[in-house]
């Protein structure tokens, strides 16, 4: 994993925006901050590949007392998340500034 | 968690993908569905939220990602078949449609491009067997029809029906062999003479036709021979498009050949039973889709289908010497291999 290239498209890169910016989200959460741009299906698939490649990590949501039902899982952008996203930024301002 | 069919579905998820995928990706669609079946205070509302969740697990499963490959593919088959039975019938059982013949040839275009699409055929092989299967399933379909619609009953219209479209399907076969670029079938010159002496001996053996007397013979014989003679409609494809298929293989690295070997193929039968009914005109693909049998003009086209088809095969075996056919290691489509212009 780490001799692979650190690759970023453009939905993990929205999905680490949107964590960065608002700390923790739900699944869903995301699909809806993301005004269409995820799914309900796939976001799952994204956000496994995300802690796979340690861009994200995640974790179940407390007991509420009194909920029914499976709980949710937790998403939070990691130190590494961060670093990517930060990097990526970076990358892509000095190529549109070059290509001024 | 209540035990209705939504717990029933995630149970039977669990034994199928694995526990990976089973914790990261299937869990947490069924515990959004938990959350707003919680919230929800309306049916329409609760409906709402198992469609959706539905949608989640069917993009998920679509996408290739429940970790089932086998699974996703026979499902995926599976759909197309089912998609193309209802076309086939909506075809025959009403007026606002195109002939039968049309939904196969769209169907045979449209398939292998959905089939690759949902991720259902890596191989050349895997998408053979499954364009195969989608194919017996409409043909059935369609005799079936056939035979069950009193009005519409004809022995020699069924059994020419059958025999023309299990052709197709058979030489829709050949021709996807004669691509597989697999460990068992390399692009070797055994393949190409293989090829050739599978067309000419299909050629021989439609040849056979015209010496059974069908006006007579309404069983066993009449089918043989029909189905010979729709062999002999596809290895003419088979011989007049090896060129084509040469030029087009090289040109759109084999992932586009697969749907116009399929629109070729169906193409192909129907201008040959023309040709033999001398009704090769501007309406010609809207005719009757079943072949028209006429001794005489079998022996005519025969008799005149041997030069072109000699021929054509000498072009098609020059330009194949010159050009290579996509190759691609261990049977994986040219279009997933790493260097496309290693092709």
């Amino acid at each position: 994993m780490a001799d692979e290239p650190i690759t970023l498209p453009p939905k993990e890169r929205l999905i680490l925006e949107l964590l960065v910016g608002a700390g923790t989200m739900f699944g869903l959460q995301l699909v809806d901050a993301s005004q269409g741009r995820l799914k309900r299906g796939t976001v799952y698939v994204t956000l496994k590949r995300m802690e796979t490649k340690g861009l994200v990590e995640s974790k179940q949501e407390a007991p509420v007392p009194g909920a029914i039902g499976l709980p949710r899982r937790l998403y939070e952008p990691t130190a590494h998340g961060k670093r990517v996203l930060a990097a990526w930024a970076t990358l892509a301002r000095e190529l549109a500034w070059d290509a001024r | 968690m209540s035990a209705g069919p939504d717990r029933r579905l995630y149970r039977a998820l669990a034994r199928l993908v694995d526990a990976s995928t089973f914790e990261h990706v299937i869990t947490p669609i069924f515990a959004d569905l938990d959350h707003e079946l919680h919230h929800a205070t309306r049916t329409v509302d609760r409906t709402s939220a198992c469609m959706r969740c539905l949608a989640a697990l069917a993009r998920v499963w679509l996408s290739g990602n429940l970790g089932s490959p086998l699974v996703q593919r026979v499902t995926v088959v599976f759909g197309i078949a089912v998609a193309g039975m209802v076309l086939v019938l909506w075809s025959v059982s009403t007026r606002h449609f195109s002939p039968p013949f049309l939904v196969f040839l769209g169907m045979a275009i449209v398939g292998p491009i959905l089939l690759r699409v949902c991720h259902a055929g890596r191989t050349y092989r895997q998408m053979f067997i499954n364009c195969v299967i989608v194919s017996l399933v409409m043909v059935i379909t369609l005799v079936t029809y056939y035979s069950a619609s009193a009005r519409e009953f004809s022995l020699e219209r069924t059994l020419g029906a059958f025999a023309v479209l299990s052709a197709w399907a058979t030489a829709m076969c050949t021709i996807l062999a004669l691509f597989v670029s697999d460990r068992s079938t390399r692009n070797t010159l055994g393949a190409r003479v293989g090829s050739a002496l599978l067309a000419g001996t299909l050629v021989w053996l439609a040849c056979l036709v015209p010496s059974i007397d069908r006006q007579d013979v309404f069983e066993t014989r009449l089918f043989v021979g029909l189905w010979l003679q729709a062999l002999m409609f596809a290895s003419f494809a088979l011989v007049f498009h090896i060129p084509l298929l040469f030029a087009a293989s090289r040109a759109l690295h084999g992932r586009w050949t697969l749907a116009l070997v399929g629109g070729i193929l169906c193409i192909s039968p129907m201008l040959a039973q023309d040709y033999l009914a001398g009704e090769f005109g501007p309406d010609w693909f809207f005719g009757e889709y079943a072949p028209k049998t006429s001794a005489e003009g079998l022996a005519r086209f025969a008799r005149d289908a041997w030069p072109y088809c000699l021929s054509t095969a000498a072009v098609g075996w020059s330009f194949g010497r010159s050009v290579k056919i996509p190759h691609a290691p261990d049977g994986v489509l040219p279009h997933d291999a790493a260097d496309p212009r290693s092709l």
